[in-house]
């Protein structure tokens, strides 16, 4: 039951990341379209990008609002966050050329918070898919002794 | 103990970091190229003396005058440092302004002995004052909103403004008698601002005004009425701004911006006597050091607009990215993330005549 609530919670947060990300990006797709655009290594697939990110967010979203697909969901999320995670690290160490997200200096800071943020994310992900799989088990196991 | 679970999650972590992986190697990084041209390396240009940590990286070189020299803060522009020109004493100098009610955005300081000027272009106003005093005052009209501006006598400053006609970004000259605009100056290749963006200096032993394009290969020497005196190519092959703009409406506000990450060709500059001193972000062909490791300054006699030689300024040792350069009296100064760093330049090296080899 514990376990159960977990889950809901871990999906809860998804969702709601997700969603606000997504919404975040169509409201303005224009200016997120630019923003890719600036990233060094995105610039020539900037429009493909612009939108199949806001995209996978929200159906994403969906899968983990549904009891029956929510653990392809839950690992739906994992991977999106760790290629968002990937492409931090490889931006701040491999990249000749930060793009700016607007602030001078805090622009570095910025970028090192968004790490994290996204580390916790993947990792909650993460706990989300162990623990409904454990769940799926002990259902399983209910049922057999059924 | 069910493994499945574990194989998923293996599987899709390796997979993202894949497409991750595959999207970077397939991006071409711009800056690596090796371009066809050749620098010329003397044995020895520039040995490092002193260096100071100055604990933020917002400082910038002012300006010098007598055997001192300036920095200014972006982030306290009433800041200023006062170092001698070995950097072995520091001092702290507060500027006062007659006008309290001046709004600071995007301040500039400029040190041109015996006065300090400030300049804001978002606002816009230029102040003066006296270099003991450090007591800045309105000393003119005020007339017109610029992004770059420069003092090139006690009464006159170079900008850079923006046409509201056009919307493209020119050269203008104020005075006490007003702003006189030289739209021909600045050549637009494709949209007017950000392929027309560079650097503004005044080179006070030769009575010229230097403006350096970032994205191409090319400064123009101006006298101090505005006239072309010369135009001239630096070392590199750029000759066209590679650069991609867009705008977008977001809040109402219209924004104009790049849409893909520039070729800078130019990325800082200074000049002192004869001297123009240009750090750029091109490789020749035969460099093999990394631009992340040593920035690479070339030399180029103001006289003629000839390049002369090439030396490195090695990085590692404090940072990885040089944000400023200041040529003055012998010695060359550079900010490296925060450190300040001060360079005897080899006396032979630069006296040597125009033409000669290394």
């Amino acid at each position: 039951m514990k376990k159960n609530t977990a889950v809901e919670v871990i999906c809860f947060l998804l969702i709601l990341l997700f969603v606000y990300a997504a919404v975040n990006k169509l409201m303005d797709v224009q200016k997120f379209r630019v923003q890719i655009g600036q990233s060094p290594f995105l610039s020539q697939f900037a429009r493909f990008v612009a939108w199949f990110i806001p995209v996978s967010e929200i159906i994403v979203a969906i899968m983990l609002a549904f009891q029956r697909i929510r653990v392809v969901g839950l690992y739906a999320s994992f991977s999106l966050m760790v290629m968002f995670t990937a492409y931090i690290v490889v931006i701040l160490n491999f990249s000749s050329h930060v793009p700016c997200s607007c602030g001078g200096i805090l622009e570095k800071m910025g970028w090192t918070e968004h790490l994290i943020f996204n580390i916790v994310f993947t990792l909650l992900a993460l706990l989300g898919v162990v623990l409904s799989s454990k769940r799926e088990i002990t259902n399983h196991k209910e049922i057999a002794a059924a | 103990m069910n493994i499945r679970p574990a194989i998923l999650l293996t599987g899709c972590f390796t997979l993202s970091v894949l497409i991750v992986s595959v999207l970077f190697a397939l991006s071409e990084d711009k800056t690596q190229r090796l371009y066809d041209f050749s620098r010329v390396f003397p044995p020895r240009v520039i040995t490092e003396d002193t260096v100071i940590d100055l604990q933020r990286r917002s400082y910038y070189v002012a300006g010098a005058a007598a055997d001192k020299i300036y920095l200014g803060n972006v982030w306290a522009p009433l800041h200023l440092i006062e170092c001698s020109k070995d950097l072995r004493d520091t001092s702290h100098i507060k500027l006062r302004l007659d006008d309290p009610t001046l709004r600071f955005k995007s301040i500039q300081v400029n040190i041109d002995s015996p006065y300090f000027f400030i300049s804001e272009g978002t606002q816009p106003y230029l102040l003066r004052g006296t270099l003991n005093e450090w007591y800045g005052k309105r000393f003119m009209h005020d007339s017109a909103y610029f992004s770059l501006a420069v003092p090139i006598s006690p009464y006159s400053f170079a900008l850079r403004v923006n046409s509201a006609k056009t919307r493209e970004d020119m050269l203008a000259k104020e005075t006490k008698g007003g702003v006189k605009l030289f739209p021909e100056l600045l050549e637009k290749q494709f949209d007017g601002v950000f392929c027309v963006d560079g650097m503004l200096h005044y080179n006070k032993k030769l009575e010229e005004i230097i403006y350096i394009y970032y994205y191409r290969n090319q400064f123009i020497v101006m006298d101090t009425s505005m006239n072309t005196i010369y135009k001239a190519n630096t070392i590199d092959p750029i000759s066209k701004a590679q650069i991609q703009a867009d705008s977008f409406i977001s809040n109402g506000n219209k924004t104009y911006t790049m849409s893909a990450p520039p070729l800078s060709v130019n990325k800082k500059s200074c000049t002192y006597g004869n001297w123009l001193f240009v750090n750029s972000a091109i490789r020749s062909k035969d460099e093999k050091t990394s631009m992340e490791r040593a920035s690479v300054i070339d030399v180029y006699d103001l006289r003629n607009g000839k390049y002369q030689f090439s030396f490195y300024i090695p990085l590692s040792a404090y940072g990885n990215k040089l944000d400023g350069l200041y040529l003055y009296d012998g010695k060359l100064y550079t900010m490296i993330d925060n450190y300040l760093c001060s360079y005897n330049i080899e006396s032979n090296v630069l006296s040597k005549s125009i033409g000669e080899k290394f």
